[in-house]
């Protein structure tokens, strides 16, 4: 479907999964008391948009699913998740749309470039956009770089949890060749 | 009108597909095969038109509603005849086919099986003149009798106009196929199995979101006739009703899924004093989502001896339904393969025998016909109703079609609306039979 | 025919949006309650741990009232419920994992890790109804009446936007449908209905690790399929919507014309 235009199919599987990596994102929370940031399943549906649909659909599940669900709960993270996430799926998208036919190799690479999207932007805004942006906001003065480091850890987990749950959820996709009827 | 029959849910989902373009998912075979119908279908989806534009009326007719509440799937509906739509055509075609007003906002998800049919008819009504044709699958099977006059409207209004009336339909199914309909034989006697049901005047709300507006909660009070608190039945019990009255919510609150907000009620059985359990109109949800044989693997994973018993049950009624199937060859695709299970006839013997192997006080089956033609329906029930009456569970058949379970069922009881939010059971007497030696039964 | 007044007077969407917005105000930007908070502190009568504790959970009643008002009683019980549910399990892993590893904790003190465990205990109660409310108080169809009246491709992706809504509002359907299917087959919801006998211990941490796991497995499974099995029938109505859109302009037919009666 990626290489054909934007149909109401997309918009409906897009849907779908915005909805389903808000409630993965919220349903299993694992809270990281450093930064009261937490561990969550949601980038499963973000790879799998990217893979399954391109580049455009990865950047809306990624910058509109796991942003909804901050809303509940953890709304100061809303601007880092959104521009995170969103990348994550654009990035995933984007890489794994240069593959042919169903090639793994190309998705693969691209499934763990967007685990590590997660821990580096993730890493960049907790490290210093927060820090900054909390000496004139002080909802923002949540995070330092020592916070940051800690996250890390929990969020490669993360990235590589959804890498893998992203790229096992498209295989089953994929499982139709349209070449065999 | 253009009939055409199948002895099984597959190959009549198969037809539609094949008629209308619209891909349904198999539910039964599991995630992979799911997944594969999924990637199936956005793979070669296309947004061409097909040659006649037609409406669906989909198996599961909640599946053909794509707006949240009534209002605005009519709303759409005529808005392809006309740009600007009058609300009050929308209440006016309500009104045609029989629902209240009251429906027009309620979330369509929350109405009846038998209420989206009818709002998937005033949809078809609204759609007829910018369409060639209706294609239904198994339109009325959700219906009380009484409302079978607004299918034949709808076919009528559609005639009117030359356009076609597609219909897939499970052989025997009430009405449509009514000579079909009849029972084929007298059976023998199932076992009985006395319970007692004792309500408290059970409440359960239903609330509708309007914000910032305050819009009243819907209620339903149960009780029963003559101010009675509780009353013996005789298992196998039927219960009918009108479309909407509360039947299948009944059976929610009899499996303990619905709480009530005030009141209460109690089963006694010769298997206790629990709740019941139930399978719900569309039960192939129930599998959640996971294969036949996987959903029996992880409901029995911790118990292996309830698991033996579950998989004996199955086999014993899946025996005696192959057992019907030998001087009925076409009809036994409806089972599938006895290796493989696959089929929505496989899927609710396993989902029952899961429930019979945990030995529930009462076994409520709503709507067991659903998805199956009316001669393998029956045969189902009676058989379930004869291996049940052996592990003294009670069963509770929620139907329409009174007469598909004649000579089976040893009591019955009537749900009736009084008033606004009240429900009155009542026990009704179960007509004697006679035996006819050539047709079967007769009333 | 009076029964659809109720319906003619809705609140236009924007005003909706506006009410909805102002009632989420704090969520958002911390203000007015970052406000209040400083000023209950310059009384010195409390601490800014109780001082925040008791701004936030005077804002999380006047939500539940708002959601009680709108949705009553029984839908405000579920959402508390299930927001209760949510925000328990999260307080508690986190206080699990800082026993665990307590270099998550990044050298907080142990109270100032409590306080940030309340605090998104707080916020899960508060934005998990509210959320709810937000989604529901908008109507996918009076989208689509919108935008299907403006020309080209401005319309179509209003239609895009509308069915985005309903496939959105669908899921939220999906998810309290399986709850009831669960609920029937796990009425005590997080212990399995058979659970052997006393020989075979089913909460053994490796058992319960396989249950807990198969029960993420499932959900996450049932969700996906619920969610998505329905979709090609409805692109396939919306479609249906575009196209007869795209071939007549809007003009009002009589109820003859369209033989509706």
């Amino acid at each position: 479907m990626r290489e054909k235009k934007w149909t109401f199919a997309t918009t409906a599987i897009v849907a779908g999964l915005i909805a389903l990596s808000a409630i993965a994102t919220m349903v299993i929370r694992i809270p990281i008391p450093a930064t009261t940031g937490y561990f969550n399943i949601g980038d499963v549906f973000v790879v799998l948009a990217g893979l399954w649909l391109g580049p455009l659909a990865g950047l809306l599940v990624g910058g509109l699913g796991p942003t909804i669900a901050d809303a509940i709960g953890f709304p100061v993270f809303i601007p880092a998740t959104m521009v995170t996430k969103g990348l994550e799926g654009f990035l995933v998208g984007l890489i794994a749309s240069q593959a042919k036919g169903a090639s793994l190799h190309l998705r693969t690479i691209a499934a763990f470039v967007g685990g590590f999207t997660v821990v580096a932007g993730y890493f960049i805004f907790e490290a210093y956009i927060y820090p900054a942006l909390g000496k004139f906001m002080p909802a923002f003065a949540i995070t330092d770089i020592g916070a940051a480091i800690v996250e890390a850890f929990p969020n490669t987990v993360q990235g590589v949890i959804g890498a893998v749950g992203g790229l096992a959820l498209w295989k089953a996709l994929s499982g139709y060749d349209p070449g065999k009827k | 009108m253009n009939i055409h029959r199948f002895h099984s849910f597959e190959n009549q989902v198969a037809f539609f597909t094949a008629r209308t373009g619209v891909h349904l998912p198999r539910m039964t075979f599991g995630k992979g095969a799911f997944f594969k119908d999924l990637g199936k279908w956005s793979s070669t989806y296309s947004s061409q038109a097909q040659d006649v534009e037609c409406v669906h009326i989909l198996p599961d007719p909640v599946q053909g509603l794509s707006f949240p509440r009534a209002v605005d799937v009519l709303s759409s509906a005529l808005s392809l005849s006309c740009g600007i739509v009058d609300t009050d055509e929308i209440y006016a075609l309500l009104e045609y086919f029989g629902l209240p007003g009251s429906k027009a906002t309620q979330p369509v998800i929350s109405l009846s099986g038998g209420e989206l049919l009818l709002l998937n008819f005033a949809k078809a009504k609204a759609m007829l003149t910018a369409v060639g044709g209706v294609v239904a699958c198994s339109p009325i099977h959700w219906l009380n009798e009484n409302s079978y006059i607004y299918w034949e409207k709808l076919v009528d209004a559609y005639h009117a106009r030359q356009r076609f009336v597609d219909v897939a339909l499970l052989t025997g199914e009430p009405f449509i196929d009514e000579e079909r309909a009849k029972p084929e034989a007298a059976i023998e006697p199932v076992p009985a199995v006395e319970w007692q049901l004792v309500l408290n005047h059970p409440i359960v709300e239903f609330a509708e979101i309007r914000f910032p507006s305050y819009h009243p909660a819907s209620r339903i009070e149960y009780g029963l006739a003559d101010d009675r608190s509780s009353i013996e039945f005789q298992s196998p019990m039927l219960m009918t009703g009108d479309n909407g009255v509360g039947k299948s919510i009944f059976g929610k609150i009899l499996s303990g899924i619905l709480k009530p907000a005030s009141g209460d009620m109690a089963i006694s059985a010769p298997n206790g004093t629990g709740h019941a359990r139930l399978i719900f109109q569309d039960a192939i949800d129930q599998l959640f989502g996971k294969s036949i044989d996987g959903h029996l693997a992880w409901v029995f994973r911790f118990d292996r001896e309830k698991g033996k018993a579950a998989q004996q049950i199955y086999t014993e009624i899946d025996t005696k339904m192959r057992d019907y199937f030998k001087d009925r060859p076409k009809e036994a695709e409806a089972l599938g393969p006895q290796a493989e299970h696959c089929t929505l006839l496989q899927a609710k013997i396993s989902l029952i025998a899961e429930r019979l192997a945990t030995r529930p006080t009462v076994l409520v089956l709503d709507e067991p016909g659903w998805g199956l033609s009316g001669p393998i329906a029956r045969k189902l029930v009676e058989t379930v109703c004869r291996v049940a009456g052996g592990l003294q569970v009670a069963i509770v058949l929620i139907s329409h079609h009174a007469r598909w379970w004649t000579g089976m069922v040893r009591s019955r009881c009537h749900l009736e609306k009084q008033g606004h939010d009240h429900v009155i059971i009542r026990k009704i007497p179960e007509p004697c039979m006679k035996f006819d030696d050539t047709s079967g039964i007769s009333e | 025919m009076n029964t659809h007044t109720d319906n003619k007077r809705t609140v236009p969407w924007w005003l909706k949006l506006v009410l909805l917005l102002m009632l989420g105000m704090p969520g958002f930007s911390g203000w007015p309650n970052g406000w209040i908070i400083q000023k209950l502190q310059a009384t010195d009568l409390f601490t800014p741990e109780i001082a925040y504790i008791v701004v936030w959970v005077a804002y999380a009643c006047s939500v539940w009232l708002v959601v009680l008002i709108c949705a009553g009683k029984q839908k405000l019980l579920n959402y508390l419920g299930a927001a209760f549910v949510l925000a328990l399990t999260v307080a508690m892993l986190g206080a699990i994992l800082r026993g665990l590893f307590p270099l998550l904790a990044a050298g907080l003190s142990r109270e100032a890790t409590s306080f940030k465990l309340i605090r998104i205990f707080i916020n899960i109660i508060i934005f998990l109804p509210f959320s709810v409310l937000f989604i529901n108080s908008f109507s996918a169809k009076q989208l689509i009446d919108r935008v299907a009246h403006f020309d080209g491709r401005y319309r179509t992706v209003g239609l895009h936007l509308a069915l985005a809504f309903r496939v959105f509002q669908h899921t939220g359907e999906v998810v309290f449908n399986l709850f009831q299917i669960w609920a029937e087959e796990y009425p005590e919801k997080i212990v399995p209905r058979n659970e052997g006998s006393r020989k075979f211990r089913w909460y053994a941490p490796g058992n319960l690790l396989v249950w807990g796991w198969g029960c993420i497995h499932a959900w996450i499974f049932a969700c996906i399929i619920h969610t998505f099995e329905p979709i090609p029938a409805m692109v396939a109505e919306v479609e249906r919507i575009d196209r007869a859109n795209n071939s007549h302009k809007g003009t009002k037919n009589t109820k003859e014309q369209k033989g509706l009666l």
